[in-house]
């Protein structure tokens, strides 16, 4: 079983608040969060042959477009499969969080 | 005055046993056997224990279920009350015809105490003792994530909700209001 070779914590890395999808929509958008930190992070993680593990608590909450443009934007640059094998999510505040995330990178590619 | 209907019904069942022993009697030709013996009284007083505690056993285990059941409907209303104000603040940020900060960050706050308090109601379901098909439970999972889909997905915050996803919301919400309303029902009937 692999370790965790990468960590993201949303709130003290990226902001409290994460926004909308784009970032010519706003602030602290999903794609941003992608670009600089989940994808990254994930590569590296992979080529170490480990996990990645983002710590989701401490914001404002998520909006579905905010989640969709970053985890349905990671499953649309590495296979699905391998993202659920490979991400561990913790959330503490938001109950169904980590399922909603799932859902979203298990379905990235349907559309 | 319910010791003057209790002494009614004292009185009702001595008057009703006379009538009926006398006519027995007198019609049927019954025979009482004035002896009794040792084992008779034996049995007698094991068929009271018998039914003291029979009457004991069922009088908790409904009070237990009663318990639960008010339970689960409290958490069930819960989920509901969210669910309302959930709704409340998208009608009127749809009526603004744009999604101030503030409401944007209640939107999402709101969403979330309603999957906590979904959550609750979900470990609550599988603690008690009273069966709920776990597809409920799944089902209003399901029009949850649909739900938050509608409220915060798209173009959220940066743009107005349009009148289709008012109609989407509308939509969700009637499914989902009467799914919670129909668990109440469910579990009182249990």
């Amino acid at each position: 079983m692999s370790e965790i070779k990468r960590r993201i914590n949303v709130a003290e890395e990226f902001s409290e608040t994460p926004g909308p999808r784009s970032p010519d929509e706003g602030q602290f958008s999903g794609l941003e969060f992608l670009e600089k930190f989940l994808s990254p992070r994930f590569r590296e993680a992979r080529e170490e042959r480990g996990k990645l593990y983002i710590d989701l608590d401490g914001t404002e909450g998520y909006a579905t477009s905010f989640l969709e443009a970053a985890f349905g934007g990671l499953a649309r640059q590495f296979e699905p499969e391998d993202i659920l094998k490979n991400l561990i999510m913790k959330s503490d505040d938001e109950d169904y969080l980590v399922e909603e995330i799932r859902k979203y990178i298990s379905e990235a590619r349907k559309k | 005055m319910t010791w003057l209907k209790g002494v009614f019904c004292v009185l009702g069942g001595l008057v009703a046993g006379f009538l009926v022993g006398h006519f027995s009697r007198a019609f049927l030709s019954l025979d009482l056997k004035k002896e009794v013996s040792v084992a008779d009284i034996f049995n007698f007083l094991t068929a009271v224990v018998i039914a003291l505690l029979l009457q004991n056993i069922v009088q908790k285990r409904y009070s237990n279920e009663r318990i639960e059941k008010d339970l689960l409907i409290e958490n069930i209303k819960e989920v509901i009350l969210v669910f309302k104000d959930t709704r409340t603040l998208f009608i009127s940020v749809y009526n603004m015809k744009r999604i101030p900060l503030d409401d944007s960050k209640a939107i999402m706050g709101l969403l979330r105490n309603l999957a906590n308090s979904l959550r609750s109601l979900e470990v609550c379901l599988k603690e008690c003792s009273i069966e709920v098909e776990t597809t409920r439970l799944e089902e209003l999972k399901r029009l949850y994530f649909e739900y938050k889909r509608i409220l915060t997905g798209g173009t959220f915050p940066s743009k107005p909700y349009s009148g289709e996803i008012f109609n989407e919301e509308e939509t969700i919400y009637s499914e989902l209001y009467s799914k919670l309303q129909l668990l109440i029902f469910n579990v009182n009937r249990k």
